[in-house]
């Protein structure tokens, strides 16, 4: 059964990889998933149960439970990755434990193939964020190690971010793929005293919110801010949405001429931005919190309820941030510093 | 009233004033007068205690019944508290009080009654403050001076309340800097801002996050535990630093018992105190933990409640707003270490049993509340906060 759907998954893969969507097939092959994981991954299974005594359908599983159980069928000597949350304020890191990296490579190279590199076959990338040797449990170095072989002409891994950038970026003749953490993003700014003008053609991917970290900066701003650093039109700066939990990414795709600040959504992948009382999905426009059906998901969960406010534009989704949860109000908890 | 400079300085100019006579004042017709006027809000068939059941409700996203509740409950014994207070605020033999020049008050809006004893014990103190309260929830407050001004229009001048929005941390800076005592609610991040924007000489008193833990011993009949820990739950939505997130079952409770007992309790009590409308950030918050709970544990859920039951784990954290977690430990001692983790944030601890064996087998450093469970949210004017006596902070004295 796991080879099927695996033969299943890496065919749509294959077939959407360029765009489009087969929203027919993705249905009909989330529904196997989903059943199929439900058998194996105990704690979807109690979550499916729970669903189904209420008269639901299955649900996602929400992020926080990444963060306190395995979600895996398959057991720990199997595992070929364990890919780990960079850690919420609470020091509870979320875990994807991985018994097969080919799914995730395929999606990975599918969507970045698409958003950022439609237009090149390889270029001279410059990362900022730990080389996957320095980071092994980090999915999003380990698919930035990826890129390396699928997109790379050279790599210049920068992390953290010091003198050696502006010696990599004031070097480039060729354009530039400068990939990196919004985190990162915001250090560089604290640390360059000067400004690039990179070659025509450079480009900038940006991932990841704050979580953790002692300054938040704007999207907005922080768009600005890196096309005026290094010298690139903001049309060509492109944020990345990924999780531990998925296997799959979502781009803005601007580089492709979307004007609009929206993320494009692999034909692989489901998109519902739902209530997050009753899980119904709210209407096109409307503000809810987003669930991730991912095709690629095989040894773990497909559907994936994320906390993250969102709201539906046509096929694309519009981040609008996380929500906060049980926000600190007054000397009421927050709810995670008080587990620090 | 908006928040500007102008509006500061006539303020802090008025306050200057207002302090001399407040400090020729005595204590007792201080708390008189405090009495008097609380107690024109606790009641509702006088024009402000309708007022403040017509406003209350919309600030503090309580539903009617729990803003009436918490009323009745912080308000009840209102003359009798301040009075004892009062007795209690006299300076020691042989002391001379000498109240600050200011104070400033800053105050959160998690629970709208949590005003009532800072803003008397500021009074009482004879300290002219300043109270800066959200601007979104500043209603117990101005209703508060309002009717202070028609019992005692000379002691009301002597408190000024202002609503200050988010972002207005200039104004603010303007009146910390002329404070002599700060006592600050809020985010453990909003209190290290204020701290670190008053003076060296400044005494600073702050409350920062903080929530309850339950414990339920052996021998507690289960189902009057689970009907007292309920009414700790539901008061307030399970929003006030003091609220159970977790509640612990000693070796011998069965916690599924306990924990489907609970949820019935809860049930019930949603009839007369419903929950007030859940924000969405909040909604998005409780689906994650409600996951968690299915995905290791049990979970009964209601319209607008809860429990989880999830074995012998730590105790997690909950959003509030009626969801609560019980758990398993072996005896007092392992509670008490859990609980102890959770070091200053600990505020409260309710207890189904003993309440002794508990208190002495808290970790050093941790200085919850530790009361029977059902009284967790009515401590009581004259209940201590963190350790710390309610005018901490606030009584100074000139000694030999």
């Amino acid at each position: 059964m796991r080879e099927e759907l695996k033969a299943r998954v890496a065919a749509l893969i294959a077939k959407l990889a360029s765009g489009g969507r087969d929203d027919e097939t993705l249905e009909e092959l989330l529904g196997d998933l989903a059943r199929w994981q439900a058998q194996r991954v105990p704690p979807y299974a109690r979550v499916v149960a729970a669903a189904e005594r209420r008269g639901s359908g299955p649900p996602g599983l929400p992020t926080d439970v990444w963060r306190h159980v395995r979600v895996a069928g398959h057991p720990v000597s199997d595992d070929v990755a364990l890919f780990r949350t960079s850690g919420t304020t609470s020091g509870l890191r979320g875990a994807h434990p991985l018994r097969d990296l080919s799914l995730y490579d395929l999606a990975a190279e599918a969507a970045a193939r698409y958003a950022l590199f439609a237009d090149v076959d390889r270029m001279h990338l410059v990362v900022l964020a730990p080389h996957p040797s320095e980071a092994p449990d980090s999915s999003l170095s380990y698919m930035l190690g990826r890129f390396e072989a699928w997109f790379g002409t050279h790599v210049d891994w920068v992390f953290p971010v010091d003198g050696r950038l502006p010696e990599v970026l004031s070097q480039a003749t060729d354009p530039v793929a400068l990939l990196g953490t919004s985190f990162a993003f915001v250090h560089a700014e604290d640390q360059l005293d000067r400004t690039f003008v990179l070659p025509a053609g450079s480009r900038v991917m940006q991932t990841g919110g704050f979580k953790g970290k002692s300054r938040e900066v704007e999207p907005d701003v922080l768009r600005a801010a890196i096309s005026t650093r290094y010298g690139v039109p903001e049309s060509s700066v492109v944020a990345e949405y990924g999780m531990t939990e998925l296997s799959s990414q979502l781009y803005e795709t601007t580089l492709r001429g979307d004007e609009h600040r929206r993320l494009w959504v692999p034909g692989w992948v489901r998109a519902r931005v739902v209530d997050p009382e009753t899980l119904a999905e709210v209407p096109d426009g409307e503000r809810g919190i987003l669930r991730l059906d991912d095709a690629a998901n095989l040894d773990s969960v497909c559907a994936v309820q994320t906390s993250d406010l969102a709201v539906r534009r046509g096929e694309a989704i519009a981040l609008l941030g996380r929500a906060p949860g049980a926000v600190p109000r007054g000397c009421s908890l927050a709810v995670e510093e008080a587990i620090r | 009233m908006s928040a500007t400079e102008a509006v500061l300085r006539d303020a802090l100019a008025e306050l200057a004033v207002a302090g001399e006579i407040l400090r020729a004042r005595e204590r007792a017709s201080i708390a008189d007068s405090l009495a008097e006027a609380w107690e024109q809000i606790a009641d509702p068939e006088r024009a402000l205690g309708g007022l403040a059941r017509e406003q209350i409700p919309a600030t503090s996203q309580c539903t009617l019944p729990m803003v009436a509740w918490g009323l009745s409950s912080t308000l009840g014994n209102v003359r009798e508290e301040l009075a004892e207070m009062a007795r209690r605020m006299q300076p020691p033999a042989g002391t001379i009080a000498s109240p600050a020049r200011l104070g400033v008050l800053i105050l959160a809006g998690n629970v709208f009654t949590a005003c009532v004893q800072s803003i008397s014990v500021a009074l009482l103190s004879r300290v002219p403050t300043f109270v800066k309260a959200s601007s979104s929830d500043d209603t117990l407050p101005r209703l508060f001076i309002e009717a202070l001004s028609r019992v005692d229009p000379e002691l009301a001048t002597a408190c000024f309340v202002l609503g200050m929005p988010r972002g207005t941390a200039g104004l603010e800076a303007t009146v910390l800097h002329h404070a002599q005592v700060v006592a600050a609610f809020g985010s453990d991040a909003t209190l290290a801002s204020i701290r670190s924007r008053i003076g060296p000489n400044t005494a600073f008193v702050g409350h920062g996050h903080g929530l309850g833990l339950g414990f339920v011993s052996a021998d507690a009949d289960v189902s009057t535990a689970a009907r007292a820990f309920a009414l700790d739950v539901a008061a307030y939505d399970q929003r006030g630093c003091m609220s159970p997130h977790a509640i612990a079952c000693e070796h011998g409770v069965d916690a599924d018992g306990f924990a489907s007992a609970l949820a019935e309790a809860l049930a019930a009590i949603s009839r007369d105190l419903p929950r007030g409308r859940l924000p969405t950030d909040v909604a998005a918050a409780q689906l994650q933990w409600r996951g968690v709970a299915v995905a290791r544990g049990e979970l009964v859920e209601g319209s607008s409640f809860a429990v989880s039951s999830e074995g012998s784990v730590a105790p997690r954290v909950s959003p509030g707003w009626r969801n609560v977690m019980v758990f398993e430990v072996v005896d007092e001692r392992a509670f008490c270490a859990s609980a102890s983790a959770f070091g200053p944030h600990l505020k409260s601890v309710g207890v189904a049993g003993e309440t002794q064996g508990i208190r002495r087998s808290l970790s050093a450093g941790v200085a919850p509340r530790v009361c029977h469970a059902g009284t967790m949210q009515t401590p009581g004017l004259l209940a201590y906060a963190d350790g710390w006596p309610p005018w901490q902070g606030w009584r100074r004295f000139i000694t030999d």
